[in-house]
Order: C-alpha cells, then structure tokens, then sequence
C-alpha cells in the first residue's frame, strides 16, 4: 500500500540532509544580503542576486508530501516541482515532539544551532572583519538577524507543558532582547551624537521597521500550533515531518506506527 | 500473547543497549547474520504491534514509540491523562499511569522490574536504581518525555 498524503495535513520539514543544508545558506543570504547592501561596497544588483538565489534555494527546500509504503517514508522536497526524495527506512522511533513535556526539537538536529549562532553573531563578525565597530546609520539592521537568530533558538530549545505557556515564555524572551538591543543602540547614539535618537528619523525608521518586521516574522509561530514529528531509523538518521494540527499529528503517529514501523 | 520469543529480545537487547553489531551478535549465537537482521527486524516489528495493542486496550493515542527502547507513551482519549508503557524483558509490558509512584509495599516488585528493565534497555544507568527508587522511576519518565 501507498499513501500519499496530504500537501495541506502533513509535509516534510527542512531539518536534515540537502534541503536543510539548501534552506541553512538561504537563510544566510537573507539576512547578509541587505547588510551587504548596507555596509559592503558591493553594488546594489549583487545583493538583489543574493536574495534571487536565496529565493531560489529556499523553495527547492520545501518539503512537498509525505509518502507511506510498506516498511518505510518517502519524503518528497521542492516547489514547484519534486527536486529530490528522502527515504527512510527500518524506523525504530516515532514521536509527536510537541507533545512531550521535554520535547526539544535541539536534542534531534543540533546543527541547526550553528546556523543561528552564526545570525547572532553577525555584529561581532563584522567588528572582526572590518576591524571597526559599525556605522551609526542602518545599525538596526544588524539586530534583525540577531533576533530571528535568537528567536529560532528559544523556537528549537524551549520546552514548556502547554503551547500558550511556550508562546508566552518565547514572546518574553523576544520582548527581553528586543529591549536589550534597543536599549544599546540608543545609548550607542547618544555617545557619538549627544542627543536622542528619536531627532534622527532617517536612524529611527529602520529601528522601528526592523523590530516590526522580526515581530511579523514571528507571528505564524505563535499563532498555530504545529505538531513536529520527528522519525528515526536504526542507523540514527533523523527526519522531522509537521502537521497541521493535534489530530492530523495522531492519526500521522498511529499510521507510521502500523505501516511502517509495524512490518517486518 | 504480548510477548516477544526469548531469542529476539535477546538479540534487540544486544543491538540496543549492547551497540553490537550484526556479525558480532551471529558469531556470539552461532547463527547467521541473515538471521539476526531477521529478527531484528521481526522483533523490532512485533514490539510495536505490542504497544499499539495496548494502546488500543486503552483507548489512548500513540505520542511516541520507541522500539530500540523499549518504551511507548500514550495519552488515554477519556482522560487526557499520559500513560507510559515500558517492555520488560521476559515479563512483557507493564504500564505506569503516574509518575508519582511510591515503590512501596505492593509497588515495591512493579517499580524494581520496570527500573531494571530500564537499565536493561540503556535509558538510564545501573547507578541510578540504588539510591532512591521512587526518584529513579521519575527519571525514567523524564527520559521518556525527552
């Protein structure tokens, strides 16, 4: 038997091998592209190719279908054709991760963790790199991949008994180090300019639009509660699949279950 | 019967817990390593039919299974409540509904065989048991919520 199920129920999330890798760099070429725009000397089509490629490397990240034959997953990747195909076989764990009291998505794919790592620590690569702090102008732009880098950490290593105590601890989390870096950027101005940053609006804009703009990017984390899904096979290879809701998520859980994990 | 035949709870214990591979386990039985991928396989297999079975006389919801581990955790669809279910080898499956068992008295034999089934299947240490048994099953579902 062959199921192929369900665009809309269930797909593959980018957590392990070529798409993660695909979707790791277009996060970086995001989040460097309108630096490099900023504070490179690059020309301005160079960053608009980044962001192209970015684009490009991301859809060939999306997880497309979820596909359950006898004895093992097929997992199908790419828009808006199917580029590539994960199988995994000889499944030996299934698990609902968000229904674990202590279900941290980092105790499965630890690599995730570098990527991030590196987004937070953007600021500090570019003090090393052009050995100087950064310019005054467009500072904030640095804070976004700072806070998408920290936000996506608490996202993968927090844990908490309900999905309303999660969202509350990321939103005060986000809301702490959103504080903390507005906190510094003012006094940073004040030191160099001795007067307040709300006189400088062309300063004070991208502050602002920048804040906004990470909260929006955390909005559809809070809002739906996705159940992950996390397969592993005898040799340790792990892949997670989210589903649209809690009973798309047990009835996904009880198929592997019976299907695959159940045929000998 | 919810049981698994005697070789292949030998053979899943020496994978799981022992790491051994496939050659080491058919030299150490005397039989092939076909055979042991069989049953393997075939154990492996089995063991989560026994969970699903017992989820099932339940009434609860599969959240996770792990067969190298020898563990199932359920939620009951009338109570909402976890039900964490643990192989015991030559036993079978024995189910603990709370986390907060007291090991004594008549818990006293449930507690000592889930603890030793649980080093058995390397989810926690042997160490771990001899101190404070009550604290030992906690941290046995504490790995099983991980």
């Amino acid at each position: 038997m062959v199921t192929k199920c369900c665009q809309w129920k269930w797909w593959p999330a980018p957590y392990t091998g070529l798409p993660n890798v695909l979707l790791s760099i277009a996060l970086l070429m995001f989040t460097s592209a309108l630096l490099l725009n900023s504070y490179g000397d690059v020309p301005g089509y160079v960053s608009l190719l980044i962001v192209f490629i970015g684009v490009v490397m991301s859809l060939m990240s999306v997880g497309r279908s979820v596909e359950i034959v006898k004895g093992g997953v097929v997992l199908s990747y790419g828009f808006p054709i199917v580029l590539f195909k994960l199988t995994l076989t000889d499944i030996v764990h299934v698990t609902d991760v968000t229904e674990l009291e202590r279900g941290k998505l980092f105790r499965y794919f630890k690599t995730q963790l570098i990527l991030y790592t590196i987004m937070i620590a953007y600021p500090l690569l570019y003090i090393i790199v052009k050995e100087s702090l950064p310019p005054l102008r467009y500072l904030t732009l640095l804070s976004i991949p700072v806070c998408i880098g920290v936000g996506l950490i608490v996202y993968f290593m927090l844990t908490s008994s309900t999905y309303e105590k999660f969202t509350k601890y990321v939103g005060y989390i986000l809301s702490a180090v959103f504080i903390t870096l507005d906190f510094a950027i003012v006094n940073y101005y004040r030191c160099i300019f001795n007067r307040s940053i709300i006189s400088d609006i062309d300063t004070l804009l991208p502050l602002m639009t920048g804040q906004v703009l990470a909260f929006f990017f955390f909005i559809p984390l809070a809002v739906v509660k996705r159940h992950v899904i996390v397969l592993e096979d005898a040799n340790g290879r792990r892949c997670a699949i989210v589903t649209a809701s809690e009973e798309d998520a047990r009835l996904l859980v009880e198929f592997i279950a019976k299907e695959v994990m159940a045929y000998a | 019967m919810l049981r698994l035949p005697q070789r292949m709870e030998e053979i899943l214990l020496m994978t799981c817990k022992g790491n051994m591979r496939s050659s080491e386990i058919a030299d150490k039985l005397g039989i092939s390593r076909q055979a042991v991928s069989k049953a393997l396989r075939e154990a492996r297999a089995r063991l989560t039919e026994i969970f699903l079975r017992i989820a099932e006389i339940l009434n609860s919801d599969v959240i996770r299974i792990n067969v190298d581990k020898g563990f199932a955790v359920l939620r009951s669809r009338q109570t909402g409540s976890k039900i964490y279910v643990m192989y015991i080898p030559s036993l079978g499956p024995l189910t603990i509904f709370s986390n907060k068992l007291d090991c004594l008295g008549v818990n006293k034999s449930f507690c000592r065989n889930v603890l030793r089934a649980a080093v058995k299947w390397g989810l926690i240490d042997e160490k771990a048991i001899m101190d404070n048994p009550r604290k030992a099953i906690e941290e046995v579902i504490k790995r099983m919520e991980e």
